[in-house]
Protein backbone atom coordinates (compact mmCIF):
# COMPACT_ATOMS: atom_id res chain seq x y z
CA UNK A 1 0.00 0.00 0.00
CA UNK A 2 1.00 4.06 -1.11
CA UNK A 3 -0.13 6.88 -0.70
CA UNK A 4 -0.72 6.43 -4.43
CA UNK A 5 -2.97 3.48 -3.36
CA UNK A 6 -4.34 5.56 -1.24
CA UNK A 7 -5.64 8.73 -3.64
CA UNK A 8 -6.84 6.32 -5.96
CA UNK A 9 -9.08 4.60 -3.02
CA UNK A 10 -10.15 8.25 -2.44
CA UNK A 11 -11.02 9.06 -5.87
CA UNK A 12 -13.43 5.69 -6.18
CA UNK A 13 -14.78 6.28 -3.23
CA UNK A 14 -15.57 10.04 -4.47
CA UNK A 15 -13.75 11.57 -1.28
CA UNK A 16 -10.66 13.20 -3.97
CA UNK A 17 -10.94 14.29 -7.32
CA UNK A 18 -8.42 14.58 -9.96
CA UNK A 19 -8.93 17.95 -11.52
CA UNK A 20 -8.84 18.46 -15.17
CA UNK A 21 -8.59 21.81 -17.07
CA UNK A 22 -11.68 22.09 -18.45
CA UNK A 23 -10.93 22.72 -21.89
CA UNK A 24 -9.53 19.23 -23.32
CA UNK A 25 -7.03 20.33 -25.40
CA UNK A 26 -4.89 22.02 -22.32
CA UNK A 27 -2.02 19.32 -21.04
CA UNK A 28 -2.07 18.28 -17.57
CA UNK A 29 1.93 18.55 -16.06
CA UNK A 30 1.19 18.61 -12.57
CA UNK A 31 -1.67 16.87 -10.46
CA UNK A 32 -4.55 18.43 -8.19
CA UNK A 33 -6.39 16.36 -6.43
CA UNK A 34 -9.14 18.47 -4.68
CA UNK A 35 -11.63 17.45 -2.09
CA UNK A 36 -15.25 16.88 -3.03
CA UNK A 37 -16.31 20.20 -1.28
CA UNK A 38 -14.15 22.15 -3.52
CA UNK A 39 -15.10 20.03 -6.17
CA UNK A 40 -18.38 20.67 -5.45
CA UNK A 41 -17.79 24.65 -5.52
CA UNK A 42 -16.50 24.46 -8.64
CA UNK A 43 -18.68 22.71 -10.86
CA UNK A 44 -21.60 24.41 -8.95
CA UNK A 45 -24.89 24.60 -8.97
CA UNK A 46 -23.87 27.99 -6.90
CA UNK A 47 -26.17 30.07 -4.45
CA UNK A 48 -25.68 33.54 -6.17
CA UNK A 49 -23.90 35.05 -9.23
CA UNK A 50 -21.27 36.56 -7.17
CA UNK A 51 -20.49 33.17 -5.89
CA UNK A 52 -20.47 31.31 -9.71
CA UNK A 53 -17.95 34.02 -10.49
CA UNK A 54 -15.86 33.57 -7.77
CA UNK A 55 -15.55 30.00 -8.03
CA UNK A 56 -15.26 30.26 -12.38
CA UNK A 57 -12.34 32.25 -11.32
CA UNK A 58 -10.69 29.89 -9.04
CA UNK A 59 -11.09 27.35 -11.32
CA UNK A 60 -8.94 29.01 -14.08
CA UNK A 61 -6.55 29.73 -11.47
CA UNK A 62 -6.16 26.04 -9.85
CA UNK A 63 -5.94 24.93 -13.36
CA UNK A 64 -2.80 26.88 -13.69
CA UNK A 65 -1.10 24.67 -11.65
CA UNK A 66 -2.30 21.78 -13.55
CA UNK A 67 -1.53 22.85 -17.04
CA UNK A 68 2.47 23.76 -15.81
CA UNK A 69 2.16 27.06 -15.43
CA UNK A 70 5.08 29.47 -13.97
CA UNK A 71 3.98 29.31 -10.37
CA UNK A 72 5.53 31.47 -7.83
CA UNK A 73 5.89 30.38 -4.43
CA UNK A 74 7.30 31.25 -0.31
CA UNK A 75 8.20 28.76 1.21
CA UNK A 76 8.50 31.29 4.05
CA UNK A 77 5.27 31.89 6.38
CA UNK A 78 3.86 35.24 6.27
CA UNK A 79 6.39 36.33 3.71
CA UNK A 80 4.10 35.69 0.67
CA UNK A 81 2.33 37.88 -0.15
CA UNK A 82 2.36 38.10 -4.08
CA UNK A 83 3.10 34.61 -4.44
CA UNK A 84 0.55 32.21 -5.89
CA UNK A 85 1.61 29.25 -3.33
CA UNK A 86 2.85 29.73 0.03
CA UNK A 87 3.65 27.01 3.28
CA UNK A 88 2.08 28.29 6.04
CA UNK A 89 3.45 28.58 10.12
CA UNK A 90 4.50 25.76 11.38
CA UNK A 91 6.62 24.96 7.86
CA UNK A 92 7.00 21.79 9.42
CA UNK A 93 3.19 20.89 9.48
CA UNK A 94 3.64 20.92 5.63
CA UNK A 95 0.63 22.88 5.25
CA UNK A 96 0.12 25.31 2.40
CA UNK A 97 -2.21 27.38 0.90
CA UNK A 98 -3.07 28.42 -2.62
CA UNK A 99 -3.98 31.95 -3.56
CA UNK A 100 -6.79 33.25 -5.47
CA UNK A 101 -6.79 37.06 -5.53
CA UNK A 102 -8.71 38.66 -7.77
CA UNK A 103 -11.46 39.69 -7.97
CA UNK A 104 -12.29 40.58 -4.08
CA UNK A 105 -13.29 38.74 -2.14
CA UNK A 106 -10.25 36.77 -2.12
CA UNK A 107 -10.02 33.07 -1.92
CA UNK A 108 -7.54 30.46 -0.20
CA UNK A 109 -7.23 26.64 -1.01
CA UNK A 110 -5.58 24.60 1.95
CA UNK A 111 -3.78 21.73 1.38
CA UNK A 112 -0.29 19.40 1.30
CA UNK A 113 1.76 18.03 -0.85
CA UNK A 114 1.35 14.38 -1.25
CA UNK A 115 4.01 14.03 -3.80
CA UNK A 116 6.18 16.69 -5.88
CA UNK A 117 4.36 17.83 -8.31
CA UNK A 118 0.90 16.48 -6.54
CA UNK A 119 -0.84 18.75 -4.53
CA UNK A 120 -4.10 17.52 -2.64
CA UNK A 121 -6.56 20.84 -1.81
CA UNK A 122 -8.29 19.88 0.91
CA UNK A 123 -10.04 22.87 2.63
CA UNK A 124 -11.04 26.52 1.69
CA UNK A 125 -11.79 29.76 2.83
CA UNK A 126 -12.67 33.94 1.72
CA UNK A 127 -9.65 35.88 2.72
CA UNK A 128 -10.80 39.38 4.41
CA UNK A 129 -14.22 39.27 3.60
CA UNK A 130 -17.16 36.30 3.49
CA UNK A 131 -18.56 35.04 0.13
CA UNK A 132 -22.15 35.74 0.63
CA UNK A 133 -24.02 32.48 0.33
CA UNK A 134 -21.16 30.36 2.29
CA UNK A 135 -20.47 29.89 6.44
CA UNK A 136 -16.84 29.94 6.18
CA UNK A 137 -16.01 32.93 8.21
CA UNK A 138 -12.97 35.05 6.26
CA UNK A 139 -9.34 34.41 8.15
CA UNK A 140 -9.08 37.90 8.62
CA UNK A 141 -5.52 38.65 10.53
CA UNK A 142 -2.48 36.49 10.04
CA UNK A 143 -2.76 35.67 14.05
CA UNK A 144 -6.40 35.28 13.92
CA UNK A 145 -8.17 32.29 15.04
CA UNK A 146 -9.51 31.71 12.21
CA UNK A 147 -6.21 31.23 10.29
CA UNK A 148 -5.23 28.70 13.08
CA UNK A 149 -8.47 26.95 12.54
CA UNK A 150 -7.99 26.49 8.59
CA UNK A 151 -4.34 25.17 9.44
CA UNK A 152 -6.00 22.92 11.64
CA UNK A 153 -8.98 21.65 9.70
CA UNK A 154 -6.69 21.15 6.64
CA UNK A 155 -4.54 18.89 9.06
CA UNK A 156 -7.40 16.78 9.85
CA UNK A 157 -8.95 16.71 6.54
CA UNK A 158 -5.54 14.87 5.65
CA UNK A 159 -5.81 13.05 8.25
CA UNK A 160 -8.89 11.57 7.52
CA UNK A 161 -7.88 10.48 4.00
CA UNK A 162 -4.52 9.57 4.55
CA UNK A 163 -3.95 8.05 7.95
CA UNK A 164 -0.79 6.63 7.74
CA UNK A 165 1.00 8.91 5.56
CA UNK A 166 2.85 12.27 6.33
CA UNK A 167 2.68 15.00 3.23
CA UNK A 168 6.40 15.32 1.53
CA UNK A 169 8.75 17.17 3.44
CA UNK A 170 10.85 20.61 1.93
CA UNK A 171 13.36 21.74 2.56
CA UNK A 172 14.05 23.16 -0.85
CA UNK A 173 11.21 24.67 -3.88
CA UNK A 174 12.07 21.71 -5.87
CA UNK A 175 11.03 18.95 -3.54
CA UNK A 176 7.99 20.25 -4.42
CA UNK A 177 7.74 21.37 -7.79
CA UNK A 178 9.77 20.20 -10.61
CA UNK A 179 9.86 22.71 -13.32
CA UNK A 180 8.03 26.13 -13.84
CA UNK A 181 8.20 27.42 -10.75
CA UNK A 182 10.32 30.29 -8.50
CA UNK A 183 10.55 31.81 -5.65
CA UNK A 184 9.40 35.52 -4.53
CA UNK B 1 -23.01 19.04 -21.61
CA UNK B 2 -19.41 19.92 -22.56
CA UNK B 3 -17.88 23.28 -20.71
CA UNK B 4 -17.91 24.59 -24.16
CA UNK B 5 -21.71 24.21 -25.01
CA UNK B 6 -22.96 27.65 -24.61
CA UNK B 7 -20.08 28.84 -26.60
CA UNK B 8 -20.57 26.56 -29.39
CA UNK B 9 -24.42 26.47 -29.35
CA UNK B 10 -24.58 30.54 -29.23
CA UNK B 11 -26.97 30.37 -26.35
CA UNK B 12 -25.89 32.92 -22.99
CA UNK B 13 -22.56 31.94 -21.83
CA UNK B 14 -22.66 31.56 -17.99
CA UNK B 15 -21.43 34.03 -15.46
CA UNK B 16 -18.96 31.42 -14.71
CA UNK B 17 -17.53 30.11 -17.89
CA UNK B 18 -16.70 33.41 -18.82
CA UNK B 19 -15.02 34.23 -15.09
CA UNK B 20 -13.59 31.41 -16.01
CA UNK B 21 -12.03 32.66 -19.05
CA UNK B 22 -10.65 35.98 -17.92
CA UNK B 23 -9.08 34.54 -15.20
CA UNK B 24 -7.52 32.11 -17.98
CA UNK B 25 -6.64 34.67 -20.11
CA UNK B 26 -5.32 36.29 -17.23
CA UNK B 27 -3.15 33.73 -16.02
CA UNK B 28 -2.19 32.70 -19.69
CA UNK B 29 -0.78 36.47 -19.87
CA UNK B 30 0.91 36.55 -17.09
CA UNK B 31 2.48 32.91 -17.55
CA UNK B 32 3.62 34.35 -20.56
CA UNK B 33 5.59 37.24 -19.53
CA UNK B 34 7.02 35.56 -16.56
CA UNK B 35 8.47 32.95 -18.76
CA UNK B 36 10.02 35.60 -21.13
CA UNK B 37 11.36 37.34 -17.50
CA UNK B 38 12.67 34.41 -16.07
CA UNK B 39 14.48 33.14 -19.20
CA UNK B 40 16.48 36.61 -19.54
CA UNK B 41 17.16 36.37 -15.61
CA UNK B 42 18.53 33.19 -16.17
CA UNK B 43 20.98 33.96 -18.81
CA UNK B 44 21.89 36.86 -16.85
CA UNK B 45 21.00 39.30 -19.28
CA UNK B 46 18.53 40.77 -16.73
CA UNK B 47 17.66 41.92 -12.96
CA UNK B 48 14.45 42.60 -11.79
CA UNK B 49 16.54 46.17 -10.45
CA UNK B 50 17.15 46.60 -14.56
CA UNK B 51 13.78 46.08 -15.37
CA UNK B 52 12.47 48.64 -12.62
CA UNK B 53 14.67 51.41 -13.82
CA UNK B 54 13.82 50.49 -17.61
CA UNK B 55 10.01 51.08 -16.50
CA UNK B 56 10.19 53.82 -14.62
CA UNK B 57 9.11 51.25 -11.54
CA UNK B 58 10.21 50.78 -8.36
CA UNK B 59 12.67 47.49 -7.57
CA UNK B 60 9.97 46.10 -5.11
CA UNK B 61 6.92 46.53 -7.62
CA UNK B 62 8.64 44.64 -9.78
CA UNK B 63 8.65 41.60 -7.53
CA UNK B 64 5.14 41.79 -6.80
CA UNK B 65 3.94 42.27 -10.64
CA UNK B 66 5.96 39.32 -11.10
CA UNK B 67 4.29 37.15 -7.85
CA UNK B 68 0.86 37.17 -9.05
CA UNK B 69 -1.28 38.83 -11.72
CA UNK B 70 -3.83 40.01 -9.46
CA UNK B 71 -3.06 43.70 -10.63
CA UNK B 72 -2.23 43.85 -13.40
CA UNK B 73 -3.49 45.66 -16.78
CA UNK B 74 -3.04 45.80 -20.37
CA UNK B 75 -0.49 48.84 -19.69
CA UNK B 76 1.39 46.52 -17.54
CA UNK B 77 1.68 43.90 -19.98
CA UNK B 78 3.00 46.54 -22.63
CA UNK B 79 5.77 47.51 -20.05
CA UNK B 80 6.84 44.14 -19.11
CA UNK B 81 7.28 43.28 -22.51
CA UNK B 82 8.91 46.18 -23.48
CA UNK B 83 11.30 46.08 -21.13
CA UNK B 84 12.05 42.45 -20.62
CA UNK B 85 12.97 42.20 -24.01
CA UNK B 86 12.24 44.94 -26.35
CA UNK B 87 8.63 43.11 -27.42
CA UNK B 88 4.76 43.80 -28.09
CA UNK B 89 2.47 42.11 -27.82
CA UNK B 90 0.76 40.79 -30.97
CA UNK B 91 -2.88 40.16 -30.61
CA UNK B 92 -4.20 36.70 -32.40
CA UNK B 93 -7.22 34.60 -31.29
CA UNK B 94 -8.25 30.87 -31.65
CA UNK B 95 -10.99 28.69 -32.26
CA UNK B 96 -12.07 26.51 -28.87
CA UNK B 97 -13.57 23.91 -30.81
CA UNK B 98 -11.63 21.44 -32.95
CA UNK B 99 -8.72 21.40 -30.99
CA UNK B 100 -6.72 18.18 -30.56
CA UNK B 101 -7.38 16.45 -27.26
CA UNK B 102 -4.45 17.15 -24.07
CA UNK B 103 -1.48 15.95 -24.65
CA UNK B 104 -0.85 14.11 -20.62
CA UNK B 105 2.71 14.51 -19.92
CA UNK B 106 2.43 13.21 -16.41
CA UNK B 107 3.40 9.90 -15.61
CA UNK B 108 -0.20 8.44 -15.21
CA UNK B 109 -1.07 6.54 -11.90
CA UNK B 110 -4.31 8.08 -11.17
CA UNK B 111 -6.81 6.03 -11.86
CA UNK B 112 -10.17 7.30 -12.93
CA UNK B 113 -13.26 6.80 -11.30
CA UNK B 114 -15.00 4.13 -13.44
CA UNK B 115 -17.80 3.47 -11.13
CA UNK B 116 -20.16 5.28 -13.21
CA UNK B 117 -17.89 4.94 -16.25
CA UNK B 118 -21.19 3.73 -18.34
CA UNK B 119 -22.86 7.34 -17.58
CA UNK B 120 -19.83 8.96 -18.47
CA UNK B 121 -19.49 7.47 -21.70
CA UNK B 122 -23.25 8.18 -22.69
CA UNK B 123 -23.02 11.71 -21.26
CA UNK B 124 -19.86 12.02 -23.60
CA UNK B 125 -21.77 10.65 -26.59
CA UNK B 126 -25.02 12.76 -25.87
CA UNK B 127 -22.43 16.04 -25.26
CA UNK B 128 -20.90 15.39 -28.93
CA UNK B 129 -24.32 15.06 -30.24
CA UNK B 130 -25.19 17.84 -29.20
CA UNK B 131 -22.32 20.20 -30.29
CA UNK B 132 -22.19 18.62 -33.74
CA UNK B 133 -26.09 19.07 -34.37
CA UNK B 134 -24.56 23.22 -33.97
CA UNK B 135 -21.70 22.92 -36.42
CA UNK B 136 -23.30 23.34 -40.07
CA UNK B 137 -20.48 21.95 -42.27
CA UNK B 138 -19.55 17.90 -42.78
CA UNK B 139 -16.11 18.62 -42.70
CA UNK B 140 -15.88 20.38 -38.84
CA UNK B 141 -18.51 17.93 -37.39
CA UNK B 142 -16.02 14.69 -39.29
CA UNK B 143 -12.82 16.28 -37.81
CA UNK B 144 -14.73 16.79 -34.17
CA UNK B 145 -15.59 13.11 -34.60
CA UNK B 146 -12.14 11.91 -35.16
CA UNK B 147 -11.05 13.83 -32.44
CA UNK B 148 -13.47 12.78 -30.03
CA UNK B 149 -12.83 8.67 -31.21
CA UNK B 150 -9.08 9.44 -30.73
CA UNK B 151 -9.97 10.95 -26.91
CA UNK B 152 -11.56 7.65 -26.23
CA UNK B 153 -9.04 5.50 -27.57
CA UNK B 154 -6.70 7.81 -24.86
CA UNK B 155 -8.51 7.34 -22.55
CA UNK B 156 -8.72 3.46 -22.93
CA UNK B 157 -4.95 3.66 -23.17
CA UNK B 158 -4.81 5.18 -20.51
CA UNK B 159 -7.59 3.23 -18.22
CA UNK B 160 -6.98 -0.08 -18.99
CA UNK B 161 -4.02 -2.64 -18.84
CA UNK B 162 -3.64 -3.97 -22.25
CA UNK B 163 0.33 -5.01 -22.15
CA UNK B 164 1.61 -4.08 -25.42
CA UNK B 165 -1.73 -2.74 -26.56
CA UNK B 166 -1.62 0.19 -25.04
CA UNK B 167 1.17 1.73 -27.18
CA UNK B 168 -0.40 0.44 -30.28
CA UNK B 169 -3.82 2.03 -29.22
CA UNK B 170 -2.08 5.24 -28.23
CA UNK B 171 -0.49 5.30 -31.69
CA UNK B 172 -3.66 4.95 -33.29
CA UNK B 173 -5.50 7.91 -31.56
CA UNK B 174 -2.29 9.72 -32.54
CA UNK B 175 -2.38 9.01 -35.78
CA UNK B 176 -6.04 9.62 -35.91
CA UNK B 177 -5.71 13.21 -34.69
CA UNK B 178 -2.49 13.94 -37.12
CA UNK B 179 -5.23 12.92 -40.09
CA UNK B 180 -8.19 14.41 -38.95
CA UNK B 181 -8.19 17.03 -41.39
CA UNK B 182 -7.11 14.61 -44.05
CA UNK B 183 -9.80 11.91 -43.45
CA UNK B 184 -12.81 15.05 -42.88
CA UNK B 185 -11.59 16.22 -46.60
CA UNK B 186 -11.81 12.71 -47.85
CA UNK B 187 -15.25 12.37 -46.01
CA UNK B 188 -16.53 15.38 -47.98
CA UNK B 189 -15.37 14.49 -51.16
CA UNK B 190 -17.26 11.28 -50.98
CA UNK B 191 -20.58 12.39 -49.71
CA UNK B 192 -22.81 13.82 -51.45
CA UNK B 193 -24.68 17.10 -50.68
CA UNK B 194 -21.94 17.43 -48.29
CA UNK B 195 -21.51 21.02 -48.65
CA UNK B 196 -25.06 21.58 -48.80
CA UNK B 197 -26.44 23.79 -45.55
CA UNK B 198 -28.60 21.45 -44.00
CA UNK B 199 -32.31 22.51 -43.75
CA UNK B 200 -33.72 23.45 -40.52
CA UNK B 201 -30.98 24.03 -38.62
CA UNK B 202 -29.33 28.18 -38.54
CA UNK B 203 -26.61 27.69 -36.60
CA UNK B 204 -26.41 30.90 -34.19
CA UNK B 205 -22.69 30.71 -32.58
Amino acid sequence: MSIRDEINGQIAEGRLHNLKPALASDSVERTMLISAEIHGHLIGPWPNATAAKRFGELRADLESFVKGENVAVCLDPYMARNAYMGRLDEPSDEVWDVRSRDPKPALRVFGRFAERDVFVALTWSPRSVPLQGYLRKPLGDKDSREWRDAIIECKAEWKKLFQAYEPIPGPNLHDYISTNVFLV
Amino acid sequence: MSFLSEVVSGAPIPVNKRAYFQARLRNRLYDFVVTKFLERERNKELTRAELARRIGRKPESITRLLGAPGNWTLGTVSDLLLGINGEELEPASLSLLDRPSRNFAREDWIKEDSSNAKEKVQQSIDALLEEMKMIPDVKSRVVMLVNWTAAQLDGIARLNDLGGGNEKIKALASELRLRSSAFADAVVANTPYANQKPSGSTPSG
